[in-house]
């Protein structure tokens, strides 16, 4: 690259100190309200980051509702899934990538398509449909409505994968007497377990953070704790803090994994991305 | 050609593919294509989960109650067409910006890269409430800020003037992290020379930027902005509904706002799927135009 003038590097650093304040100020300001009380809320802005921590937000919530079944609803649905999208999806995906078919690229860009449907598009009338099945406010109904994003996400991303992985491998071990299948779970899979990771990883991500689904589909026995988050918020709004503690427990987990799996992630999406 | 044999493999390997893909279609099939068939039939019968009585053909008059009889759905629509304009414009030039000076590094940048990343991987909803409180004009960080200017409890997602302001920068905050994380691989992914051959040739940091990274960048910057538009025209919903609910008045009600609305808080379910319908039909003129697009670049 060429050397930079100074007016470069001058503007280069103002821009990131901005912008990283930016970015950071409202995470700070959500882990600082969730170790407040109600009154700290209200200290104004100088003691916005100056107060005595307490676990009190945390407690009262834990006492109030029922966050760890809402936590372990979260993680199940996020889970199942994810695990049934990974199985089907690249099962699929090696049709695509490894077979020439008529109509083979108007079925990859139908099931590309499917991802980018509204979600409401799809939420209207699946909640009508698990209306009359009985499956509203049930897990296996929302890893049913989840795998409509989840799985199409797999598809796409995989196809692409496994295209970059040369037939000759598994050729090579038919030759050696391997069946297809044998051939697949020998050679193929464990060459792609990276691929497949980070692809999880954001299906998992992905149905965790997943908002509208989980409002229209669930009551009580199957909620997720996104669902949860706005009930804390009353019209007085003073609720902040609770709002922030609750917040907290469904997001600390979202950013421990993301820093541990980043390097995954970075290396998945822009893998995909620059395919085709 | 006529009368030339050419080679056909035998039925059951023509079928294989099909054995690879038949579960994920029947399961994309069941979970789109029949919802997609039960939200035409809504949309053309008068549904209404308060009053089960009242079923039966409507589809005309459900159009006119939608499109014609209320400036609603067009406030909607352009509320939604300005929110997605807007956002996609700011986070495509500050992830620009913003990759540009990843991609040349700079003192801890790699200490720095995953926090940057941060918001993208956080739930919208608590990102709504965060901004939410952000914003309170009487306990806000914001309007604290605001105060010590002179300015006293105002409270930007109350106003009908500067709600939609607050939704955007909200949404900027969320996913331009995901325009830096894409634009940046796409940098990455750039061939050394041509940079090295302008360089020898005399031309300056931004004219290699603007006439040479820049246009080699055209597919990964198309793809980038066609994510967003799509991502932020669908899914523009649980901010918007934890940070104002569509309010003050409808000021923020986009289209995806007003179907749930329509559904869920007056249970006119027929008038929920014409307008969720009309998203799909827009977002897939849109598509279908922007991939055109994308065509005609790849083709010079």
């Amino acid at each position: 690259m060429a050397p930079k003038s100074r007016a470069y590097w001058i503007a280069c650093y103002a821009i990131l100190a901005v912008y990283g304040v930016f970015t950071l100020l409202p995470i700070a300001y959500l882990i600082v309200s969730s170790f407040k009380t109600q009154q700290q809320i209200y200290d104004g802005v100088a003691s916005t980051f100056w107060f005595t921590p307490t676990l009190d937000s945390y407690r009262f919530i834990f006492e109030t509702k029922p966050i760890l079944q809402m936590l372990t609803n979260t993680a199940i649905v996020s889970v199942g899934s994810t695990l049934f999208s990974l199985v089907f999806g690249t099962i699929a995906a090696y049709g695509l990538a490894r077979y020439k078919f008529r109509g083979r690229d108007d079925l990859a860009f139908y099931i590309l398509s499917i991802r980018m449907f509204p979600p409401i598009v799809a939420a209207l009338p699946i909640f009508m449909i698990f209306n009359s099945l009985d499956l509203l406010d049930s897990k296996i109904g929302l890893i049913i409505a989840y795998t409509s994003f989840n799985l199409p996400f797999v598809v796409w991303m995989m196809t692409g994968f496994i295209k970059s992985v040369p037939v000759q491998l598994e050729e090579a071990a038919m030759v050696d007497g391997q069946s297809q299948l044998g051939a697949i779970r020998d050679i193929l899979i464990p060459v792609l377990r990276p691929s497949i990771l980070a692809v999880g990883i954001f299906c998992i991500i992905f149905s965790w953070n997943e908002f509208l689904f989980a409002l229209i589909l669930t009551k009580s026995q199957a909620k997720t704790l996104p669902v949860a988050i706005p009930e804390f918020i009353t019209w007085t709004e003073v609720g902040w803090n609770y709002v922030a503690a609750a917040g907290m427990v469904l997001v600390a987990p979202v950013l421990v994994f993301s820093f541990l799996a980043q390097r995954y992630m970075v290396r998945g999406m822009s893998m995909g991305a620059i395919k085709d | 050609m006529p009368g030339e044999k050419i080679y056909r493999a035998p039925l059951h390997r023509r079928l294989r593919p099909l054995f690879f893909l038949s579960p994920t279609l029947i399961i994309l099939l069941s979970i789109t294509f029949f919802p997609l068939l039960y939200s035409l039939y809504l949309a053309s019968h008068t549904v209404i989960l308060t009053n089960p009585m009242l079923e039966g053909w409507s589809l005309q008059d459900n159009l006119r109650e939608v499109f014609l009889e209320s400036p609603e759905y067009w406030d909607s629509f352009v509320t939604t067409l300005i929110l997605v304009i807007s956002v996609v414009a700011i986070e495509f030039v500050l992830g620009l910006m913003l990759a540009y000076f990843f991609f040349n590094s700079f003192r801890g940048r790699d200490l720095l890269f995953p926090f940057f990343l941060m918001p993208m991987m956080l739930t919208p909803v608590v990102v709504g409430t965060i901004w939410r409180f952000l914003f309170n004009g009487e306990f806000g960080l914001i309007a604290g800020l605001l105060k010590a200017l002179g300015v006293v409890n105002y409270s930007i997602l109350n106003e009908p003037s500067t709600a939609l302001i607050g939704v955007v920068i909200a949404d900027v905050w969320q996913w331009t992290p995901f325009m830096l994380l894409l634009l940046l691989a796409g940098m990455r992914a750039l061939p050394q020379s041509p940079f090295e051959a302008a360089q020898v040739d005399g031309a300056n940091s931004f004219q290699i930027f603007r006439d040479i990274m820049l246009p080699m960048m055209k597919p990964i910057i198309v793809i980038a902005l066609l994510i967003r538009t799509i991502d932020a025209f669908n899914r523009m919903f649980d901010i918007i509904y934890i940070m104002t609910n569509g309010g003050p008045g409808r000021v923020t009600e986009t289209l995806a706002v007003m179907a749930f609305r329509s559904s869920f808080e007056y249970f006119f379910m027929h008038q929920g799927a014409i307008i969720a319908l009309s998203m799909l039909v827009l977002i897939t003129i849109m598509t279908k135009l922007l991939s055109r697009f994308m065509n005609v670049q790849k083709g010079d």
